[in-house]
């Protein structure tokens, strides 16, 4: 029997569930009319494919074998996926992974809970079986139903197998490993129709709509219900869609889907080629590394699933969870032997939300020394969708370096005597005030009061707003009106897959405006876009200019809704 | 301790987390909590000084010497050592049965070693060692000198005893092999050993404080560098028996303890467990938070001499402890607690203890005593168990 399983890192996203529940069943999609994107193509990701594996097959299934690394594009993976192919070492890749989990599928371990009827004869082939075996896990591979001819073409193949190995479960599990390699499966395929509620328009298919709409609330394939209501057609019905979207939302699998989004947004896979000189942070390792990562993914969830809090708390909040481990390196005890505790920064603490948690400071800045620049650079990137440019080809570091020199204890007065060269100010400026508003916090996330026993200053200015010190920091970036914006222009491009269009501005106006009016809710904001007709709008043929690129200028307009 | 980074050290909790320690008020005492990081019986390396008959003979001349003895010839001898380890040959070689029964050839020489005669092993007649003076003579014969204090009249025969094994030597700051081996072994395996020192009003000196040294439920981690992690939590083990309270004070950023018995519940691995008389610590206290130092005390000779010997030719012939000359050499050597026939029954020791800072955490919670009792309890095993996993451990 093929099912769908609650994946194990879900946790506690059912206290929020009644909140959301009043939310928004059935609530008309009043926003502007937008022209739409194009349909994307777009490869699957190693967390998707692996997720997908679990909730098809069960988490005992092991995905053997390595991936070819994904492309950021825009400040997203899920952006980069849309200009991925796949090499021939990476298809060689994918085959001896398919082949691994396919031999597993039909196991004695699992063929009889993965494989919904027995055979007559198990030393021969059984189309009927093979039938239900294939067409059931086909579709929930392919996101769709397989057609007539992909049906009768892999039972056709299952059965030759049978017939020439004398084992009905080895041609099944060619029938799977062949399934897991098909691009009906390792893309994500979009496919466009005419809307016949507005002529001349396209809109996205019933099973691209619900491919859509479970990546982005669950991080996962379809599931029954979902590639159901979209065999009926309820997915083109302002009804059938909302009560899908309700249901989803609902789910405490959408904390799976929150902690997607923001595992790229973050840029977690920074953290597969971060490393720390051992000798400068010997606390830092892959196991701190692996902690730091689901210590944000925790706070992030904890306040923004099961508490159905203020996105901008994420900024300032003092609740987190600990390990053993990681308490050793924010220097406080943890109780608990193995696994998670919550914690809480205690007043007067320099540390307080995820910007000061080891996770951000550590992937963003160098091997033996923290970046004011780099932390600074990122933080305009990931939360206010600013762009800094790179640096120019010429600029001499040394200075900024060279962390012993007698005349610049602090990263402070480093960058102070760096940015006296002309060419390297201007983007300086923004960066570092940023950057030094954390520099109580070395490269591996530990605390520090002095570097070369001068005090650290971390009292500084962004945009025109003052403060004293990391924790004053915390509060302008909780206050700075980018930061909303920012995320519902992400979020978006994350869950179509590609950069908003210019045409598509007012329409993210109206959704920050109603983020705001939610009281920023994250999952309130999910729901609004995977409601909204423009989530699934296909651009039409000759209306490519409508596809032009939104910059930052056309998120200044966005920003003025929040202020 | 006035807030969270004024934890310029790892302060011991109390039960249910609350602060053991009363911050904030100018007649407060500190407390501070470690975790063991290196333990290891303390030599002294001097060189030729120490040892001027020369080192022991490693397990292949010795075991040659004794196949030799038993009237084997040159040649059979040669050909029986060829299965020794590193030579090409069995793991289980021919020559192991007869060592082991190289007595009398038919009782184990290892849990029975005077079934063979004393072999003589070489002994530090140096002058210097570390350890503490624990019979307060300074005029006795077998008298040491602390190589850095000059104190005079420190007794450590178990140093004399093991001191021109090779296996017990590397110049400092390198670890000997065989203590370096077992403590890389301990550390993973046991839970760790907790240090608090309670009391203290001033880091560099604190007339009274009260050390206690217990065990975790919890194990060490490690570093990057492969060091133990610092600034780790660690539960302490509520079994009665790991827990050992002893009096001291600071001085000049040293920690000294008075003379008491210390337990500590170990691992077969090294020793089932430690029972010192008239102990003490001397440990400073570093600027960064460690401590390092000595423990020193008389320990029962016999039940040392079997914390090697239980392994049977396992670390006689991997470390080079010929085990009939080291029970010979332990009971000569043996300085404190006659018996009614005189033999003393205790040998003066001192080992060399290094910690770094930890959270201890005290907690009476039913489920964390559940935790050790499943996990940390060490409980009587049989000879042959503590063998087996001693081969195990070394890949046999």
């Amino acid at each position: 029997m093929v099912m769908l399983n609650t994946p194990a890192r879900v946790f506690g996203a059912l206290g929020f569930a009644a909140a959301i529940a009043l939310a928004g069943c059935g609530q008309k999609d009043d926003s502007p009319v937008t022209k739409g994107g194009p349909v994307s193509l777009r490869r699957l990701t190693e967390p998707e494919y692996r997720q997908i594996i679990a909730d098809v097959f069960g988490t005992t299934i092991k995905v053997p074998g390595r991936f070819e690394p994904d492309v950021r594009d825009n400040g997203l993976i899920a952006v980069g996926t849309s200009r991925e192919s796949v090499a021939g070492t990476g298809l060689e890749q994918y085959d001896l992974t398919a082949r691994g989990i396919a031999a597993q599928v039909v196991d004695d371990a699992h063929k009889a809970t993965l494989i919904p009827c027995t055979p007559a004869k198990v030393t021969d082939k059984d189309d009927a079986c093979a039938t239900q075996f294939i067409a059931n896990t086909g579709r929930l591979l392919f996101r769709r139903p397989l057609t007539q001819d992909e049906l009768q073409t892999q039972v056709k193949d299952a059965g030759e197998s049978a017939t020439k190995l004398g084992n009905f479960y080895s041609g099944l599990e060619l029938s799977v490993a062949a399934m897991l390699v098909s691009p009906q499966f390792l893309f994500r395929q979009e496919v466009s129709e005419p809307d016949p509620d507005n002529k001349g328009e396209r809109r996205l298919d019933a099973y691209s709509k619900a491919s859509r709409l479970s990546f982005f609330l669950w991080d996962t394939t379809p599931d029954s219900d979902l590639l159901e209501a979209a065999a009926k057609g309820d997915l083109n019905s302002d009804d059938g869609l909302a009560k899908q979207v309700d249901r989803m939302v609902k789910s405490p699998r959408l904390a799976s889907g929150v902690r997607a989004y923001f595992t790229d947004m973050l840029g977690f896979d920074g953290f597969a080629s971060l490393a720390k000189d051992p000798q400068i942070y010997p606390k830092y390792g892959s196991a701190v590394a692996t902690d730091a990562q689901e210590q944000t993914l925790r706070t992030l969830t904890d306040l923004l699933v099961t508490n159905n809090g203020d996105y901008r708390d994420i900024f300032t909040t003092r609740k987190t969870y600990l390990t053993r481990l990681l308490g050793s390196v924010y220097n406080v005890p943890v109780t608990t032997s193995t696994g998670w505790e919550p914690h809480e920064y205690p007043e007067g603490d320099p540390r307080a939300g995820i910007l000061m948690e080891v996770s951000f400071v550590s992937l963003h800045s160098h091997p033996g020394r923290s970046s004011p620049t780099i932390r600074g650079k990122a933080l305009r990137e990931i939360f206010l969708c600013q762009k800094v440019p790179d640096p120019p080809g010429n600029v001499n570091f040394a200075l900024v370096q060279d962390t012993k020199n007698p005349a610049f204890h602090t990263a402070r007065a480093r960058l102070g005597a760096h940015i006296n060269q002309p060419t390297c100010a201007g983007c300086h400026k923004i960066m570092d005030p940023v950057g030094l508003a954390m520099e109580n916090f070395d490269s591996a996330g530990g605390f520090r009061s002095t570097e070369n026993d001068s005090p650290i200053v971390t009292a500084g200015e962004i945009d025109g707003m003052k403060f004293d010190d990391s924790v004053g920091f915390t509060k302008v970036i909780h206050d700075h009106p980018q930061a909303p914006v920012c995320l519902v222009n992400r979020i978006y491009s994350y869950g179509t897959g590609r950069p908003a269009t210019k045409d598509e501005a007012e329409w993210l106006n109206y959704q920050v405006k109603q983020f705001a009016a939610s009281g920023y809710k994250v999952p309130e904001l999910m729901r609004r876009i995977a409601g909204s007709k423009a989530f699934y709008r296909i651009s039409t043929p000759g209306t490519e200019a409508n596809n032009a690129t939104l910059s930052m200028a056309g998120t200044s307009s966005q920003t003025e809704a929040v202020k | 301790m006035t807030g969270f980074h004024s934890f310029t050290r790892p302060l011991s909790l109390a039960a249910g987390l609350a602060l053991a320690a009363t911050a904030g008020h100018a007649s407060a005492s500190e407390t501070r909590g470690y975790v063991v990081s290196w333990f290891g019986v303390s030599t002294y390396y001097g060189g030729d000084s120490d040892c001027p008959d020369g080192l022991n003979p490693m397990s292949t001349e010795f075991y040659k010497r004794e196949l030799l003895r038993l009237g084997y010839s040159e040649a059979d001898a040669t050909k029986l050592l060829k299965d020794f380890p590193g030579n090409p040959g069995k793991p289980d070689g021919e020559y192991i049965k007869i060592m082991a029964t190289r007595g009398d050839k038919k009782t184990n020489v290892y849990a029975h070693p005077e079934s063979a005669a004393d072999p003589g092993l070489k002994e530090v007649k140096g002058t210097k060692a570390y350890g503490f003076n624990l019979d307060g003579k300074t005029d006795s014969p077998i008298s040491f000198t602390d190589p850095d204090t000059g104190e005079k009249g420190i007794k450590n025969q178990y140093y004399r005893t093991l001191g021109c094994i090779r296996s017990f030597r590397a110049p400092p700051p390198a670890h000997p092999t065989l203590a370096q081996a077992q403590w890389d072994v301990l550390r993973d395996e046991m839970p760790a050993w907790l240090i608090e020192v309670s009391g203290i009003t001033d880091p560099k000196n604190s007339d009274n404080v009260t050390v206690t040294i217990s065990r975790a439920v919890d194990h060490v981690s490690r570093d990057a560098t492969g060091a133990v992690r610092s600034d780790m939590s660690f539960k302490v083990d509520p079994d009665p028996r790991t827990h050992n309270v002893l009096h001291g004070s600071i001085k000049d950023g040293v920690l000294t303890t008075d003379a008491s018995t210390i337990r500590i519940v170990a691992d077969p691995f090294l020793i089932p467990e430690f029972n010192w008389k008239q102990a003490r610590l001397k440990l400073k206290m570093g600027d960064d938070g460690s401590l390092k130092g000595i423990l020193g005390g008389y320990h029962d000779w016999y039940a040392l001499y079997w914390s090697y010997a239980e392994s049977g030719w396992v670390e006689e012939h991997s470390a080079s402890v010929d085990m009939p000359a080291l029970y010979y050499s332990l009971k000569r050597n043996a300085d404190a607690d006659p018996d009614a026939t005189g033999q003393n029954q205790s040998i003066s020791t001192a080992y060399e203890v290094e910690a770094v800072p930890a959270f201890v955490i005290h907690t009476e919670d039913k489920n964390d005593k559940k935790v050790s009792d499943a996990g940390s309890a060490v409980q009587p095993r049989r000879v042959e168990a503590n063998m087996g996993g001693w081969l195990r451990k070394l890949g046999w």
